[in-house]
């Protein structure tokens, strides 16, 4: 479960990214974060694995209070949430392979159990023939699904994405987003943050709108 | 009561198995960044290898001022010996009496071990024989003194002094060495070294650190981006340090290596006329190394390494990993 409690993030600026947001997404429950750019999607994605503190508020997952966390914890906190990065965050002095199993490597599985997840994760994401492929050898929207299945591998309770279709075309936009709902079927907690209006309404999924960093709308699932 | 063991023992498997996994992941971990930190010496030869010069270089110094000591406290030692004699020289026409009651005297002195009584004649012959010179011992007037040789109880100067002190009030007695003095200077020189061996090490240590973060900086600097996405997917702070540990310390023995060897040149290519220069005095002396510097320099050098990666370490890691 995510729940904020009149969350607020101010910057040194004096400017708010955040302002007094509240919500709750029950456990294995999906929602899109809408807005346009600068609403604050990113910002409220980021205090959720605690990459960033709120100024005011709470911020609980799973019934913890994130702000009464020690810097200790945190790892293991984010071995529990994937989080598929706006600007994909993928190390291209490696393949594929190496890429999907450092979060694999990171919490500390055996070469089996790693070899085993991650031909899985590929599988999934229809990347399993490019596994020894660089990076830099795959397309925009090949390198955003090493994003995902990097995200998943670990088999996380939570799911998160920041703009997962930024500039893909819209078949492989709907593609990404159809394995988001497969996922969720089985499950995993699901909170994707997108501008993409026409394509989130093409899912059942209840939409928090955001602008300006307060919570505009809230808007339940289209059927 | 009878199922308590079995659950126990239940319970003790399962953890011990899943202890299993984590402890080989933690090896496998251990042996990939020490892997890591050799590979990182030939993908960027060039700056490791310069860091590594550098610091043999910085390290050799402190090691030969305390080598340098070494040598001192050697050479001391060959004539340590001399520092617990003592000869007094009787002054002429002392009768035996005079000669017994010193002697007597001397025998209830607690800073007195032995004593030995040289007579003129004896002293001629060992002089003769020592100085090779031909008709020496057939002068008519033997000019050398009746002599008494004195082992102390130990080489303290103290000693000595005390005894110096009380032998002034004796008549018979013209003259004393104390050869033991220059000994006692010796030493002190030799302490000096090695205090100003342990001073330089403690502040070219500190260049060390220096010299080592700064490298470890860069490198960090240019793995960010994977410090930082390791954190964003669960990395322990300790997990992101290992590699770097790795690192800083096998640069920081390298360094050791490479001044344990600069070293040992310099005592090598100075044996030879040092040998040649003690010989020409009579003595037998050839220069080595203290094993003990050398086991300082490696452990010295790999501590050093370690602190600096765990400084500069924690301070960049805590920075990424922490919002």
């Amino acid at each position: 479960m995510i729940e904020f409690a009149n969350v607020s993030r101010r910057y040194a600026n004096g400017q708010f990214g955040l302002q007094d947001i509240s919500f709750r997404l029950p456990t294995g429950r999906m929602a899109f974060l809408t807005g346009h750019s600068g609403a604050g999607k990113s910002t409220l994605l980021r205090l959720i694995p605690a990459l960033d503190r709120p100024t005011s508020g709470k911020v609980l997952i799973g019934g913890y209070d994130l702000g009464k966390m020690g810097r200790h914890q945190y790892p293991k906190l984010r071995r529990q949430i994937g989080v598929v990065f706006q600007d994909h965050h993928l190390l291209t002095d490696r393949c594929v392979f190496d890429n999907v199993a450092l979060p694999l490597r990171v919490s500390g599985f055996l070469a089996g159990d790693i070899r085993r997840r991650v031909d899985a994760a590929l599988d999934k994401v229809g990347l399993l023939d490019r596994q020894r492929a660089q990076i830099d050898e795959l397309s925009g929207g090949e390198q955003q699904r090493v994003n995902i299945a990097r995200a998943l591998v670990n088999r996380p309770r939570i799911l998160l994405a920041d703009e997962p279709t930024g500039n893909l075309d819209p078949d492989l936009s709907r593609d990404i987003f159809d394995r988001f709902f497969e996922f969720h079927a089985v499950g995993v907690t699901v909170l994707i943050a997108s501008h993409d209006i026409d394509l989130l309404r093409q899912y059942p999924v209840p939409r928090i709108a955001l602008d300006q960093g307060r919570i505009s709308a809230f808007e339940e699932a289209d059927t | 009561m009878s199922s308590r063991p079995s659950i126990s023992a239940a319970a003790s498997a399962r953890r011990e198995k899943s202890r299993r996994p984590a402890a080989a992941a933690w090896r496998r971990h251990h042996r990939q960044c020490l892997l890591g930190a050799f590979a990182r010496l030939f993908r960027r030869p060039v700056s490791a290898w310069a860091t590594i010069l550098v610091l043999g270089i910085v390290l050799s110094l402190p090691a030969l001022v305390m080598t340098l000591g070494h040598q001192i406290e050697r050479v001391g030692s060959i004539w340590m010996a001399d520092a617990a004699r003592m000869d007094l020289y009787l002054a002429p026409g002392t009768s035996d009496d005079e000669r017994a009651a010193l002697r007597d005297w001397l025998d209830r002195q607690s800073t007195v071990a032995k004593q030995r009584l040289v007579p003129p004649d004896a002293g001629l012959k060992a002089l003769t024989e020592r100085l090779r010179i031909e008709g020496f011992d057939s002068l008519e007037d033997n000019p050398l003194p009746w002599v008494i040789e004195l082992t102390l109880v130990d080489t303290r100067l103290d000693t000595r002094l005390t005894l110096a002190e009380a032998l002034r009030a004796h008549s018979a007695v013209a003259e004393f060495s104390t050869g033991g003095d220059w000994i006692e200077r010796l030493e002190q020189i030799r302490m000096f070294f090695d205090e100003l061996g342990w001073w330089l090490f403690l502040l070219l240590g500190l260049t060390v650190v220096f010299v080592v973060s700064n490298t470890l900086r860069l490198e960090l600097h240019e793995r960010r981006r994977e410090i930082a996405l390791i954190a964003l997917i669960g990395g322990t702070e300790r997990y992101m340090l290992r590699p770097l540990l790795y690192d800083g310390t096998l640069t920081g023995l390298l360094g050791g290596l490479v001044a344990a060897a600069l070293v040992t040149t310099a005592v090598a290519v100075t044996a030879g006329p040092i040998e040649r220069f003690a010989s020409s005095y009579g003595a037998a002396i050839s220069p080595q190394i203290d094993p003990t510097v050398i086991v300082l320099l490696l452990a010295g050098g790999a501590f050093l390494g370690w602190l600096s990666a765990q400084g500069i370490g924690r301070f960049y890691i805590g920075r990424l990993s922490t919002p």
